[in-house]
């Protein structure tokens, strides 16, 4: 439920060239639609020297009917709308724009969607991009060869759509011509780089896969504008920062396939994610299925590829994993320098991926011990017996000596310094725990390194974008979304988690609040909402209904109605004011900016 | 910890100055500078940017607040936006509290930083329309020692970030004029903007300044219509404007943001947006006024 680009996934995903169209399927109402304009023409292609940049250049004069003189005397009144004095909702609900925030923009409209979710990270791309110097258009390449094992497939899959070829010349002719302006000299530098083709990729997301396929280079232009918009809407894609896309340009095949990024087995699927064994099941499964369609299965080798590649830190964990399972079951599995060498893999890890452009489904499951382990280990994601015995299990692998290991070159197994994946170890302080983690790739959430690391399922995997706050937990005292926070960042910091919530095998108040008051159904948002309840009852001890509804505001339900969570917290508050007769009144200190004041909002 | 910081130090580094966060980013210019986080691990978990290395620069405590200097506030970019949205700060700048306010959930809120909000630029970036309005600063640290370039610059790419360079601060004139920022977002709770307006009626400089968010890749400034609505206002009076030259106002911001588009009809969608842009813009320009 995010801006994130779900096209695949939408009956409409063909045939949306070109600027807006209709609604496809035809009906009056798709609440998936989104704008889909291009806003290209209104920007000056050259701003004059002296001119502020965002000027808007609008009609010639006032529109008509307008008073041409200041006149006083002209009675008016205020407009009167905003009685809710509430600065954290949404000003003006227009219901004809249902879809900006909880669901996916449809896919002849992933613009404005697109650019807020997938490339916001702009210019801090940028440094690391403009870092890697001019060695964007070598890029695809040099994975390729650092990659042997999994690009023997897909340069053997015969990938047509080579990313330097002319497809994305034309397009990036096309977005030169219209851009220019902005970029000024900068515009050649990054012409050759891949920069151009993520976009003509992601145009092909949208496009119709079969047109794309017929359609040779020279055909292309009549996207242009769809694309020119495209390109645009990226901020980082305006200007010299165009570069930043190469942080991206290993995704470029990813990009392009057209399964890649609703794939619902895939990096969308927050089992998949979690579930460092079943991303490999789930990335076959992808290539398996489509590659019965002929024609899109070179792109989803590419697909796949760049799955491989995404794994690779989890391909090291599935083989530690493999490892620890070796070591519990006597020894009788790989041995421990097999997951030390950078480009070996394991047979388990490993034949999927030579599986996979046969269309075989691993069961992933089934085939391998990995896959065994999976199954024994996911569902107990509530179980605190299991996720108390795999987190010792972690940490005595991990920490067999106090120290000595982690203090160790623990790093040793980084293949080389510029590593697709570079790991990092460091030590989290989670519930007055010291957890030390060893060689976690530095890209993985302290939400997926709770989890799966350390064992804490307490929160929950909801939807890896910060936007269902199922995964909410306190970082220094300020409650976060977990899947957001880079897990070596929180090095250092107090991390609380819900299992920090209950005090010897009791649950907190609110727990048992939010159990008494029916808030919880399915209950796969609850963690999350005791984290929020408490955060929100430390920083003000009396909230109104209105501060709650606020600070619930991230946590998104599908079952109760938040009305149970409600009456929870005023069950708290009563409770723990009959129990503190001190009466002392809401202090304002709170780690969250707090329910917003109204009389502070203008 | 430090012992631990040390020796993550190959791929992530954890300053606790600026000074150290840029030598980090200079030593490893192909790190990635990482606040809050939220813009940037929504595009590691879907895929989309694996970092090479990390700065973290949540512990920079000089930029987690902000000074005064010379009639400007110099916010630090590590200021979060549930910072931002606090009473003190409100009565400081309120139309960038009231974004603040809006950004996002308290989980959002908490982690994301002005610095962030600026750097990603993603269009729906709420504090952008304010900034841009207020015509604020920003300050990068380099290794080669400050600059500061106006913020326009820097999201429309005509100056960007150079590597190595770090969003320091953002130098924000405090004035003493009405300002507002409203918001139109797709649910009633806190959520990416479908059209934003941020007005500052300046009094001093005897302007109306408007920057419409999240209909283009950038804030955008209808200057014409700015001019237009000035020269509307009675300066030297009460500052009040009838409300047809409100409702006038809208509409010319409207059509300055979102264009006729000549030979094509506008599609519903872009006229629905723009109604929301004109009727954001005229409530905007009402309070503001009020």
């Amino acid at each position: 439920m995010t801006d994130q680009p779900h096209s695949g996934s939408h009956p409409g995903s063909h045939g949306n060239s070109g600027a807006w169209q209709p609604v496809p399927g035809g009906g009056d109402y798709d609440p998936d639609q989104t704008m889909h304009v291009s806003f290209a023409a209104q920007l000056p292609p050259e701003p004059l020297p002296g001119e502020d940049p965002l000027s808007a250049h609008g009609p010639a004069g006032p529109p008509p009917g307008a008073p041409t003189e200041a006149d006083p005397a002209t009675t008016w009144s205020i407009p009167v709308i905003r009685d809710d004095g509430d600065g954290d909702s949404g000003e003006y609900s227009m219901g004809a724009f249902p879809s900006s925030w909880d669901q996916a923009p449809s896919p002849a409209a992933p613009t404005q969607g697109f650019a807020a979710g997938m490339f916001g990270q702009g210019a801090a791309a940028a440094q690391a991009a403009r870092a890697q110097g001019r060695t964007a258009p070598a890029d695809t390449g040099h994975e390729t060869g650092r990659d042997p094992g999994h690009d023997a497939g897909q340069d053997g899959g015969g990938d047509g759509l080579p990313p330097g070829a002319g497809p994305q010349d034309a397009y990036a002719g096309a977005w030169n011509s219209t851009y220019g302006g902005p970029q000024g000299g900068d515009a050649a530098p990054w012409l050759p780089s891949s920069a151009p083709a993520a976009d003509a990729a992601w145009s092909s997301v949208v496009d119709d896969p079969e047109h794309r396929q017929s359609a040779g280079p020279g055909e292309q232009p009549p996207r242009q504008q769809e694309f020119a918009y495209d390109a645009f809407t990226r901020p980082d894609g305006y200007g010299g920062r165009a570069e930043d896309r190469d942080p991206y340009a290993p995704d470029v095949h990813a990009l392009q396939d057209p399964h890649a990024l609703p794939d619902p087995g895939g990096l969308h699927d927050p089992h998949a994610l979690n579930d460092p064994h079943g991303l490999d099941g789930d990335g076959h499964d992808a290539s398996g299925r489509d590659a019965s369609h002929g024609d899109t299965y070179d792109r989803d080798q590419g697909d796949r590829d760049a799955y491989d590649r995404d794994q690779g830190d989890r391909d090291a964990y599935d083989r530690d994993q493999g490892d620890r399972d070796a070591y519990d079951r006597g020894g009788d599995g790989p041995h421990a320098e097999d997951s030390r060498e950078p480009g070996a893999h394991v047979p388990d890890a490993d034949g999927p991926d030579a599986d996979g452009p046969d269309g075989d489904r691993p069961d992933p499951d089934g085939l391998d011990p990995d896959g065994l382990e999976a199954a024994g280990q996911e569902p107990d994601g509530l179980d605190a017996g299991g996720r108390d015995l795999d987190g010792r299990e972690l940490d005595g692998r991990d920490d067999p000596g106090p120290d000595a290991d982690v203090r160790e070159p623990v790093a040793a197994p980084v293949p080389e310094t510029r590593s697709e994946h570079p790991l990092a170890s460091y030590t989290l302080r989670v519930n007055g725990a010291e957890r030390p983690v060893t060689d976690a790739w530095l890209g993985e959430s302290l939400l997926y390194v709770l989890r799966e690391r350390l064992g804490l399922a307490g929160a929950k995997d909801g939807c890896e974008q910060g936007e269902c706050g199922a995964c909410s937990v306190q970082v220094d005292g300020r409650l976060v979304a977990s899947c957001l926070v880079p897990a070596a960042t929180a090095a250092g910091s107090e991390v609380r988690t819900v299992e920090g919530l209950s005090a010897e095998g009791r649950p907190s108040d609110v727990q048992q609040a939010l159990a008494a008051c029916g808030a919880v159904q399915c209950g796969f948002c609850i963690p999350g909402m005791a984290m929020t309840v408490h955060d929100l009852l430390e920083g003000n001890h009396r909230p109104t209904d209105l501060d709650v509804r606020h600070a619930l505001s991230g946590n998104l339900c599908r079952c109760s109605g938040y009305r149970g969570v409600l009456d929870a917290v005023r069950q708290v508050v009563a409770d723990r004011g009959a129990d503190d007769t001190a009466d002392d009144p809401p202090s304002r200190v709170p780690h969250q900016g707090g329910p917003a004041t109204p009389e502070a909002d203008q | 910890m430090s012992t631990y910081a040390q020796q993550a130090a190959e791929n992530v580094t954890l300053p606790s100055s600026l000074d150290e966060a840029v030598a980090a980013l200079a030593a490893m210019p192909s790190a990635v500078p990482v606040a809050g986080g939220t813009d940037l691990m929504a595009a590691v978990n879907s895929g989309l940017l694996r970092p090479a290395a990390l700065v973290g620069l949540g512990r920079i405590s000089e930029i987690r607040g902000w000074q005064y200097a010379d009639g400007a506030a110099l916010l630090g970019a590590g200021l979060t936006h549930a910072r931002m949205g606090r009473p003190d700060f409100a009565a400081l700048i309120p139309s960038l509290a009231a974004a603040a306010r809006s950004a996002g959930p308290p989980q959002i809120r908490n982690a994301g930083t002005l610095g962030g909000n600026i750097v990603s630029a993603a269009p729906t970036g709420d504090a952008l329309p304010v900034l841009a309005a207020l015509e604020a600063g920003v300050i990068l640290a380099g290794p080669e020692g400050d600059r500061e370039i106006p913020v326009s610059h820097l999201l429309t790419g005509m100056d960007p970030l150079r590597p190595g360079e770090l969003l320091a601060f953002v130098r924000i004139p405090l004035l003493h004029a009405p300002q507002t920022f409203l918001k139109a977002t797709g649910r009633t709770g806190p959520g990416r903007a479908i059209a934003s307006v941020a007005l500052v009626v300046d009094p001093a400089r005897r302007q109306v300044r408007c920057a419409v968010g999240a209909v283009a890749p950038v804030p955008l400034r209808p200057l014409e219509a700015e001019q237009w609505v000035a020269g509307l206002i009675d300066w030297d009076g009460d500052r009040t404007l009838a409300d047809e030259a409100c409702t006038a106002f809208g509409e010319y911001v409207a059509a300055a943001c979102i264009p006729d588009q000549p030979g094509t009809e506008l599609p519903p969608a872009a006229l629905q947006l723009r109604r929301t842009v004109a009727a954001l813009s005229r409530r905007a320009l009402g309070r503001a006024l009020a």
